[in-house]
């Protein structure tokens, strides 16, 4: 049997865009607001989303999606905050696709929603590749993890449109060199806004609560 | 950490290749698929090594079981604003311009996630001879 060359010039995450794309225009229908963060285990995703929900819960109608491989801790915290929450557990995904938040999504609890929150699945490499139809994809790091973050994971920065530095109270006892930092964000990404915040001491955090209500009343003004 | 979630990520880009691969397979009487061509940027996080090691059981018990992956690396370009010139990156995936040290938001290559050409054997045409194809098709990719 012979054979013959097909061309086919289709991306990899094709059937991802494409439902992506839907979520965004469902998204803007509805008006709500979606943010994704990103981050390694253990940088403060879900101490930074409970807090924005317990906050923001009394001015929006918001909710929570987490993505976990295993467990359902996370969920369970975001919960005390009162908002309704969903895990969605993927196995051994790495990441969230725009597959798993669509049928997520089909839920009463999550129906006019103005702020949907998502927390992906603690990893910088997988999710970073899957558009989930957010409008503000940000990127944590933690002082303990050291300064090289984003050197190491340029792609969750690059299509990040904000980083976030967490836990500051810790920056002296680790010696996290601040300013070292904050250039490694701008080397992968110049100009990223760069908000640095402690959940646990509060710092830092009604900045963040100002920048994301900008960026919800900003997206309001452009689909009204 | 994240070191193990590496072969996760390529097991997962090799599952999506091979679902396009197979849809492909299906929609042009395809009976078995022999070389896949991707192409991949070395933004994307992909290690190809890994892709490779996915490759073989991603495609088992599909038409493109015991296939070749061949894969096209492909660098990093920049667009360099002060240089107002494109720079492609010659080792990693920072980008940062190699002649003037400028850092870049504007990513011109390095971010595909493509597959780009299959080679294929067609299923037998009800008649008894191979399925007939465009000229264009013949020659696609070469």
């Amino acid at each position: 049997m012979p054979l013959r060359l097909v061309d086919v010039q289709q991306s990899i995450l094709r059937k991802n865009s494409t439902l992506a794309h839907e979520l965004r225009r469902r998204f803007e229908q509805t008006g709500t607001f979606v943010l994704n963060a990103l981050s390694s285990p253990g940088s403060g995703k879900t101490a930074l989303i409970e807090e924005t929900l317990t906050r923001l819960r009394g001015r929006y109608r918001v909710a929570a999606l987490v993505g976990d491989q295993a467990t359902e801790n996370d969920a369970q915290r975001l919960a005390r905050s009162g908002a309704p929450v969903k895990q969605i557990s993927t196995g051994a995904e790495c990441r969230l696709d725009a597959q798993m938040v669509t049928q997520a999504l089909d839920d009463d609890a999550f129906a006019a929603l103005e702020l949907l929150t998502i927390e992906n699945v603690g990893n910088l490499i997988c999710p970073a590749e899957y558009d989930l139809g957010e409008d503000l994809r940000v990127v944590l790091f933690s002082v303990t993890e050291g300064e090289d973050k984003p050197l190491k994971y340029p792609l969750a920065f690059t299509t990040a449109h904000a980083a976030v530095v967490s836990k500051i109270d810790l920056a002296t006892a680790t010696e996290f060199d601040r300013e070292a930092a904050i250039k490694n964000i701008h080397v992968v990404h110049p100009d990223l806004p760069v908000l640095e915040l402690s959940v646990k001491t509060g710092e830092g955090v009604d900045r963040w609560i100002e920048f994301l209500e900008t960026r919800i009343a900003q997206k309001r003004v452009l689909v009204s | 950490l994240d070191g193990n979630s590496l072969f996760v990520h390529e097991a997962s880009i090799a599952l999506a290749i091979a679902g396009e691969v197979c849809d492909r397979a299906a929609s042009e009487r395809i009976e078995r698929v022999r070389t896949v061509f991707v192409r991949i940027g070395v933004m994307t996080g992909v290690v190809p090594e890994a892709l490779q090691f996915a490759w073989d059981l991603a495609t088992d018990g599909t038409p493109a079981a015991g296939s070749r992956l061949k894969i096209e690396r492909v660098p990093l370009a920049i667009a360099c604003a002060r240089c107002n010139a494109e720079r492609t990156v010659t080792s990693g995936a920072i980008p940062v311009c190699p002649v003037c040290g400028e850092s870049s938001n504007e990513i011109v290559r390095g971010r595909e996630l493509l597959v780009t050409a299959m080679e294929v054997e067609d299923a037998a045409a009800p008649g008894g001879r191979p399925a007939e194809h465009s000229a264009q098709e013949q020659h696609a990719g070469t």
